[in-house]
């Protein structure tokens, strides 16, 4: 079962298309990676989802409705991001215990868990808390709700690296427990790589791809060696990436070679490396073929 | 009211049991306007002198109005305040829709409105027993003084309508406002403009004669009925198109 | 329109006392919930258990009816005054009397220091020469407001010597009281309308009274008055 669905999905700010022509299914108790650069329109397609933000054209379903103002899809997920307000009044431990009454799968038991392990103040006010803290906290709360949709916007903000660590391990640990559907954004996809079966990737609106994990890793190749021993095999391959090292050429193709034809790159001389999912991301939503390189050569 | 759904009130039952905590504040600040309005009522009371003849009467007036005029002011205040974009936003960190938090808001500002109304009377009982306690009781005039309990419980009934009325009116106002930045500015120039002219004009504002001088208290409770469901179904419809800015 | 002034400076006050107090935390919030309310209740449980009668009786209203002989007399006293017939009008009492011996013709009539006499005074002349002043107070019902004080006001005060009177008026007697308007958000609803607190008032005015210094004087005495002091003497009128 899909949870959500979206045909040309599309949202215009003004003259700006935030979201556009966007196509794409989620299915149930996935973990998805929702990756682009920022201004891709990863936080507008979340709030999209999540109700927030009513679409400007196209179809979107979730839970197959159409998530904007409606209780039967908001009661359902959960959006967590480092914008979550509480009111000033309340105290983390109220904070929680408010939550528990809207989540009828709460879990007080992680809840209460992750708040001691964090060493978070159960009487601190969300307010006082720094970035890094409040993001913490909000992921406690995302995590606890056990919703069967939960969306994470970026929620590692200013969590410290040890901190993201025990995020992404509780995160697992309680999707196993609790399988649901999960959707996280990021635009370092390789912290949470071993922790997502697949990867929506963004660039300007657009959906570039949506692959399982285990596909993006063989995504792409990158080829290195002078530059006239692989002419003769990249003529009809998409070019991803290039990098002139001295008299080295190093480039990123798409990895559609047969293995004949991978035999003879290997006997021509030209070593033929994995590309890390990471950079394949960077190198398909890049706007220019040879990257940041490209304005210092030219300016030289 | 079909167009709700039977979640949506459970959505904005637990929403209004949430804000009933979350904005306890709320009722401390009523709390404290009122014991200024107290401490003023008590302090600056109303004076007339009369001099004839070799006689001079001097009256001291005290009464609850400040007390209630307090309570308006605040009732207005908060309501305005619950539409504000934070107030807004701190229902979409759960579950809610526009129309579940408006609910909730509706329930919240109603018992607000009733904690008000009981507590500017009971104060209003409150500076009757500090004067009797401070004044020799020979100069108190028993006319007005004690208020009776169905004076009371009219008191207290009539002024929960007034600040539902002036909840809802401060409600509706704030939805407006939050359409556009440019209205924060437009929307309380155009009524200090409708003061005045009303001031001027007439020497008297006209539509808030028309429930101060309604003596029906039957009557005044359909005024106000009917111009509160007006207010908050404009601001329901105003807010729930908006989207979630958060 | 003064209220209108003081508005925006008290919903100024209480926005930040609505803003200072969101941050409150759910103990304080007990102790303040259950003090304000505590207080509250208490408040009514005691003006409830004060008793009506405790308030002054002395501070009763007089009503039109209870009043009508002293209205009559209002209407009567300067017509029965110049009559000559003043103390036989209904409602006129005698607050003090005096008789005074003159030696001298000429008698100057001064108060004190420069002071005015607040009351009519209106002399006849005796048919005799005895040397002797009768000085009689009149005074109606004195009413304020509905309150009768002319139990309260002190007499006036006499002195004759060498020729001179001076009349000293009594201080001013004061009262003060303090009373409820009724709540707006009530009066509203109710009968009459409790925010005037006299508005019960059918007299012609706020106050009424009136009162005369009636002397009886020897045939032939000359008086003279200070400036400020007024004296008629009856069928002498200018």
């Amino acid at each position: 079962m899909n949870v959500i669905e979206c045909s040309g999905l599309t949202k215009v700010y003004g003259s700006r298309k935030a979201v556009n022509d966007l196509s794409f299914t989620i299915a149930e108790n996935k973990i998805t990676g929702l990756i682009g650069r920022n201004g891709a329109g990863k936080t507008t397609l979340l709030k999209i989802i999540a109700g927030y933000y009513r679409k400007s054209a196209g179809k979107i379903t979730v839970f197959s409705k159409n998530p904007f103002n409606n209780i039967q899809v908001a009661e359902k997920l959960i959006f967590v991001d480092d914008r979550m307000s509480f009111p000033p009044a309340l105290a983390l431990s109220e904070i929680l215990s408010s939550a528990a009454a809207f989540y009828p799968h709460w879990n007080k038991r992680i809840a209460d868990g992750l708040l001691n392990y964090f060493q978070l103040e159960p009487k601190e006010k969300h307010q006082y808390l720094s970035k890094g803290m409040a993001s913490t906290f909000n992921m406690i709360i995302g995590l606890a709700s056990r919703c069967p949709l939960t969306i994470y916007d970026e929620p590692t903000t200013g969590m410290d690296a040890a901190v993201r660590k025990d995020f992404y391990r509780a995160l697992l640990k309680d999707y196993i427990e609790q399988p649901r559907t999960i959707i996280l954004s990021s635009h370092l996809l390789n912290e949470i790589e071993d922790l997502l079966e697949d990867v929506l990737l963004l660039r300007g609106g657009s959906k570039e791809l949506q692959l399982p994990i285990a596909e993006l890793k063989h995504y792409a190749v990158g080829l290195s060696g002078r530059e006239e021993a692989f002419a003769e095999f990249i003529n009809d391959v998409d070019i991803l990436h290039q990098k002139q090292m001295g008299n080295v050429k190093y480039i990123v193709v798409r990895n559609n070679f047969s293995e004949s034809l991978q035999k003879r790159i290997g006997m021509s001389g030209v070593e033929m490396t994995p590309v890390a999912t990471d950079d394949v991301c960077v190198y398909l939503t890049a706007g220019n073929k040879g990257g940041i390189d490209d304005v210092f050569h030219r300016s030289e | 009211m079909s167009f709700i759904e039977v979640n949506e009130w459970k959505a904005a039952k637990k929403q209004f049991f949430y804000k009933l905590t979350a904005y306890k504040g709320f009722f401390i600040s009523l709390f404290i306007a009122q014991f200024v309005a107290l401490v003023f009522s008590y302090g600056g009371g109303m004076h007339t002198s009369i001099s004839v003849d070799l006689v001079s009467l001097t009256v001291s007036f005290y009464s609850g109005d400040m007390l209630f005029g307090f309570t308006l002011i605040w009732a207005f205040i908060v309501a305005a305040k619950l539409t504000s974009e934070n107030y807004r936003n701190n229902d979409f960190s759960f579950v809610s829709t526009r129309i579940s938090s408006n609910l909730s808001n509706i329930a919240l500002i109603a018992t607000l409105s009733f904690v008000g109304s009981v507590t500017s009377l009971m104060a209003g009982v409150l500076l009757r027993v500090i004067v009797y306690f401070t004044t020799d009781i020979g100069m108190i005039y028993g006319k007005n003084y004690l208020l009776s309990p169905p004076e009371l419980l009219t008191g207290i009934y009539a002024a929960f309508l007034y600040l539902a009325l002036v909840c809802a009116a401060g409600y509706l106002i704030g939805a407006v406002v939050q359409m556009h930045k440019v209205l924060i500015v437009l929307v309380p120039a155009v009524l200090f403009g409708l003061v005045s002219y009303e001031l001027t004009k007439f020497g008297t504002i006209r539509w808030v004669e028309y429930f101060t001088s309604e003596g029906s208290l039957l009557m005044f409770t359909l005024k106000v009925i009917s111009a509160v469901l007006i207010f908050f179904a404009g601001a329901l419809v105003l807010s729930n198109r908006l989207e979630v800015r958060r | 329109m003064v209220s209108l002034f003081f508005l925006p400076i008290v919903a100024l006050i209480i926005f930040a006392i609505v803003f200072l107090t969101k941050k409150i935390t759910s103990k304080g919030f007990r102790y303040f919930f259950l003090g304000y309310t505590a207080v509250l209740c208490l408040a009514v449980a005691v003006h409830y258990a004060i008793p009506e009668k405790n308030f002054n009786s002395d501070l009763k209203r007089l009503t039109y009816s209870e009043s009508e002989v002293d209205l009559n007399a209002m209407d009567e006293f300067y017509d029965a005054l110049y009559e000559g017939r003043i103390a036989d009008v209904e409602g006129v009492y005698v607050k003090s009397q005096w008789s005074l011996e003159v030696e001298e013709n000429l008698l100057q009539v001064v108060s004190r220091d420069s002071e005015g006499i607040p009351s009519t005074i209106v002399a006849e002349r005796k048919e005799t020469n005895d040397g002797v002043i009768e000085v009689t107070h009149y005074t109606t019902k004195r009413v304020v407001e509905g309150f009768d004080f002319t139990e309260q006001i002190q007499p006036y005060e006499m002195e004759l010597a060498d020729g001179v009177l001076k009349i000293l008026p009594p201080e001013e007697y004061r009262m003060r009281i303090v009373a409820f308007q009724t709540d707006f958000e009530i009066s509203q609803f109710q009968e009459g309308d409790g925010r005037e607190l006299f508005d019960d008032m059918d007299f012609p005015s706020y106050g009424f009274g009136e009162e005369v210094i009636y002397m009886k004087i020897p045939q032939h005495l000359q008086v003279e008055t200070a400036p400020g002091v007024y004296l008629d003497i009856l069928g002498e009128e200018e």
